[in-house]
């Protein structure tokens, strides 16, 4: 009862209140700065500093932009307070599909056309799996993942080069690179980013799923369809480990079994620095850019202050938990006591 | 709302200044991809960048590698090439590869956009990714000699030498020695290592081709350990129980199964009966080579491609033509010669 | 009828659904390969061996899934415990007890974080997930994986001996699943976590502390994990520091395989023993008919998803 009466008292101004329910945003100033900083000559830097240059500003723009793609696929299934498991074997499975077409002399658009089919169809099978049989979605993308893995084997023994395939005249590594600095998935992430929040915002679909990741029952009785919403977030999913499986595999122009291997698991940490919400209901697009961005980051420059992968790992392991940590403490009461 | 906006145009702010404030450092690699056109050496050698003027003493390496932690292989090679690397004042930059194809391609870039390195050396994930990174490199106007695994036949002209063991030889040598000392039409097993990795890939094509030919019958599929030891001692164990005294010999794609095959074939009691043949010597194998437990092993030493490299990267950074195939020796180690390998071997 | 309610009693097996469905692969695997190379003492204990390191960390696991938590953190924490052992490889004490002390650690920082901060398990452990990645690398460096002519006999006997015919690992394994058994049915521990699993609030009113339930599941998940490391370590006396990673989905079906809810509250020992045997079956089978591993995954897949949808109708129904 006391605290009840303290309440009123201590209202937050709107900045502070912005910043508890957007703290990604200094994270991330946090982590560009430290980075910097750290990168430079006589802190822990070499002679030079590598990470605070251009090329490497867009080296970073690039690796947001290829596992943005996936952890925007990752942030709809967890909008609707779902997660998949099967992300990056759904990855490594369309690069490899991919792979076997175009290097057999399908036409380079239609492959593409065909491996975005079969990753909404993964995507959806999942998304099936969930609402209409009930299985949680922790054991049933597991079972599809696994299902995947041994598929991907199967199809992609080790590697699969796409052969001399080649899109409107050029390699398929070439057409990566078309834009020069600024590479194709940069140009598809800004795309992408302005349709998706377009469609959670603007749209009754996007912005029903936050009523079904939010309460399920509410959604149920609202009239809305949760589970035919979850179905279409999967399927989203599913669209968008396709595109991720398509650029990894146009700019090596090689699709190997073990593509999706550790993405998964990055993306997932990536987009929850980013603020989005494993229980549903919250999130959006750029809360998820952003928290890859962090992860890529301090990956980055770690690996241009040449530690250890084991460093890497300890450091993005603490960076998450700690996050978790802040997120905990600035949240609002109602998530505190679940 | 309106602070959202505030904020979002603040750290587009932040991020346009610190593109421009560091303008100046940066750039190299735009520079140096422009005299890489006369790209071609021919000669007996690969091709690649054209070497500018490096001094041999002040020369900086980055060091791609597969994994610095998933094998002891690769890992070996790095830390016998930087004692090298130390020796000739040369600068290693490390790049640890993970066994994973999207890891190494971000280093790849990382290596192009840092313009530090005068040289590149290569042991790449996929030889199929590899031709991409060899073209990049070579754009970027950085030679690039392979080692330990060979990029694809279209990447090779973009690369000075290769470094490295031949896979097939590998098999061959041990597999010839099997056929040799087995009956005709002698049952066997085989235990690889990492599924979907190339050189297990590699092995498993040749083992199953050679014994084929010599009219050998392969019990089960062939078994994928990872590096485990005791997944292989598994496996072993698995199929000895079915098929006992009728499998003549288990084939191993490295000792670290061979170890985990012996266990299983003394934990069977049939030690002497099932036999065991091997690659990649290990220290810990030679003495069950020397008293025949394990029947041949083929030496793959980490120290012999370090040397092979330290040898010939002062002659590709002085323009000299080198051979492209720079194998290192492979030999058949039996209870005849295990001795003599005794303490030569790093692991 | 009586029998099995007795049977249900004492294993806390709700469903027998699921194992209908793993019998029916075991008698198609025994169809193919033929019952007396399938279903003989000596494939059979090797087969149980082969699963023990998997089964010893699914049991304590279970503990933690019960209370309606996750623990994806166990496959490098496994690896950590495994060099931990191979480092200390010439002393079997140490190499049985450091193990289980540096896990015990990892295990109460888990139960910390996700018990007393009531963070998200899920994500909460693959964030330690990565810090025991890094730990276990930074510790295993420069460290002999395999301890050759060093090694404590007693080490190798808890790894490779037999006793009784039966393994040693298994003997682990068998009493490491008693005392979990017990712990969960016959003793208050046990029915705070099942109760903290099925309902938070109603467990909190009724006087029990979800966060310290959560946090000992995590510490006995630790312990259980660090022997199972020490174990890992002997059955060849060799190890890697990755040798657990992708144990945490092995470990995760097979709880799941057992009948445990991954949303807390309902689950047994006797299951997740069984789960995860069955999961070794299918490689033993695999293996034994000569198909590639990779028909395995497609098949261990397939299987996961019939059993638990099985299991889910026949819930709606009853």
């Amino acid at each position: 009862m006391k605290q009840a009466e303290k309440l009123p008292v201590k209202e937050d101004s709107k900045v502070v209140k912005f910043f508890k329910r957007n703290n990604i945003i200094l994270i991330l100033i946090l982590v560009y700065a430290a980075a910097a900083l750290l990168a430079s000559p006589g802190l822990l830097g070499g002679k030079k500093n590598t990470f605070f240059t251009v090329s490497n500003t867009y080296d970073l723009l690039t690796l947001v932009g290829v596992y943005g793609i996936l952890a925007m696929g990752l942030t709809f299934v967890f909008i609707v307070g779902g997660i998949d498991l099967s992300i990056g074997y759904q990855v490594a499975f369309c690069a490899a599909i991919f792979a076997v077409m175009a290097r057999s002399g399908v036409n380079v658009i239609l492959a593409m056309v065909i491996t975005l089919v079969c990753g909404c169809a993964v995507g959806y099978l999942n998304g099936t799996i969930v609402t209409r049989i009930g299985i949680p979605p922790l054991i049933g993308t597991l079972a599809v993942m696994t299902a995947l893995k041994g598929i991907v084997y199967i199809i992609c023994p080790d590697s699969l080069s796409v052969g001399s395939a080649t899109l409107a005249g050029n390699t398929l590594s070439a057409v990566y690179k078309l834009g020069g600095a600024i590479t194709l998935p940069v140009i598809l992430i800004v795309i992408l980013t302005v349709v998706f929040t377009i469609f959670l915002k603007y749209t009754v679909t996007g912005s029903n799923f936050y009523i079904t990741g939010g309460n399920f029952e509410a959604g149920m009785l609202s009239g809305i369809n949760p589970n035919r919403l979850s179905r279409i977030a999967y399927t989203l999913g599913g669209f968008c480990s396709a595109l991720c499986g398509l650029l990894l595999c146009f700019r090596t122009n090689t699709a190997t079994y073990n593509m999706g291997d550790g993405i998964d698991i990055t993306a997932i940490c990536a987009i929850v620095v980013g603020g989005v919400k494993m229980q549903g209901g919250r999130g959006n697009m750029a809360m998820c850019i952003m928290g890859v961005a962090v992860i890529q980051i301090i990956t980055n420059v770690m690996n241009k202050l040449h530690y250890s992968t084991a460093v890497v790992a300890l450091v993005t392991g603490i960076v998450v938990i700690l996050v978790l940590i802040l997120d905990r403490f600035t949240s609002g009461r109602d998530v505190l006591d679940d | 709302m309106k602070l959202k906006k505030f904020f979002a145009l603040c750290m587009a702010t932040v991020m346009a200044f610190s593109v421009a404030a560091c303008g100046g450092s940066s750039d190299s690699s735009s520079d140096s991809s422009s005299d890489s056109s006369g790209a071609e050496s021919g000669a007996a050698g690969g091709g690649g960048a054209d070497v500018g003027d490096v001094d041999l003493d002040d020369l900086t390496i980055a060091y791609l590698n597969v994994t610095d932690s998933l094998a002891p292989w690769p890992q070996y090679i790095k830390e016998d090439f930087q004692a090298i690397c130390d020796d000739n004042g040369w600068t290693l930059i490390g790049y640890d590869g993970q066994g994973d194809v999207n890891t190494q391609t971000d280093e790849v870039a990382s290596v192009i956009s840092d313009g530090e390195a005068d040289l590149a050396v290569l042991f790449a994930v996929s030889s199929d990714s590899g031709v991409q990174y060899v073209q990049d490199l070579t754009d970027a106007g950085i030679p690039v000699i392979t080692f330990g695994s060979d990029v694809s036949e279209d990447g090779r002209s973009n690369v000075k030498c290769y470094v490295g063991v031949d896979q097939e030889l590998l098999v061959d040598l041990s597999a010839e020695y099997a056929i040799e000392n087995e009956p005709e039409g002698a049952k066997y097993m085989v235990l690889s290592g990492f599924e979907g990795q190339y050189d297990y890939i590699a092995r498993s094509a040749e083992t199953t081709k050679v014994f084929d030919e010599a009219g050998f019958e392969m019990l089960g599929d062939i078994n994928y350990c990872g590096a485990s030891r005791s997944e292989a001692a598994d496996f072993a164990t698995t199929l000895l129980n079915q098929y006992g005294e009728d499998m003549n010999f288990i084939f191993c794609h490295s000792d670290e199964f061979a170890l985990g095959a012996m266990q299983a074939v003394e934990e069977a009691g049939l030690t002497g009966k099932v036999h065991i043949y091997s690659m990649e010597t290990f220290q810990e194998t030679l003495p069950y080579l020397e008293d025949g437990t394990i029947s041949s092993s083929v030496t793959m030493t980490s120290q012999a491609v370090a040397d092979k490299l330290g040898e010939v990267i002062p002659k590709v950074m002085s323009g000299e033509s080198v051979d492209y195939d720079q194998s290192i020796d492979q030999v058949l180690v039996t209870s005849d010669n295990a001795s003599e390998y005794d303490g030569t071997l790093q692991y | 009828m009586n029998d099995k309610k007795g049977l249900k009693k004492i294993t806390g097996i709700e469903n027998f659904g699921i194992y209908l469905i793993m019998l029916a692969f075991i008698v198609v695997v025994i169809l193919i390969v033929g019952p007396d190379k399938f279903l003989n003492v000596k494939n059979l204990t090797s087969l149980v061996r082969s699963q023990a390191v998997i089964c010893i960390i699914a049991v304590a696991a279970t503990l933690v899934m019960i209370t309606g938590n996750i623990d994806l953190s166990v496959g490098w924490m496994v690896g950590f415990a495994s060099v931990i052992a191979a480092a200390h490889s010439d002393n079997a004490f140490l190499a049985i007890v450091l193990p289980i002390i540096a896990c015990a650690l990892c295990g109460a920082l888990n139960g910390i974080l996700v018990g007393g901060l009531k963070l998200n398990a899920f994500i909460t452990t693959l964030g330690t997930m990565y810090v025991f990645e890094g730990i276990a690398y930074l510790y295993g460096e420069g460290k002999s994986l395999s301890g050759g002519a060093t090694n404590s006999a007693i080490l190798k006997a808890l790894g490779q001996s037999s006793i009784l015919f039966i393994p040693t690992p298994v003997w682990v394994l068998a009493a490491v699943a008693v005392i979990f058994w017990f712990i969960l049915r016959k003793t208050t521990f046990g029915a705070k976590i099942y109760a903290v699993g099925a309902n938070k609030t109603a467990a909190r009113f009724s006087g029990v502390s979800p966060g310290k339930t959560v946090f000992l599941a995590y510490l006995l998940t630790g312990c259980a994990v660090g022997l199972a490391g020490s174990i890992m370590y002997a059955r060849v006396m060799s190890t890697q520091i990755y040798a657990g990673s992708g144990y945490e989905f092995d470990v995760l079906s097979g709880i799941v395989l057992g009948g445990t809810s991954v949303t807390g509250g309902k689950g047994n020992i006797p299951g997740t023993v069984l789960g995860v045997i069955f999961i070794g079956i299918l490689g033993n089978g695999f293996t034994l008919m000569g198909l590639s591993a990779n028909v395995q995954y497609i098949a261990q897949g397939i299987i996961l998803l019939v059993a638990v949808s099985a299991d889910i109708m026949k819930e709606r129904r009853a």
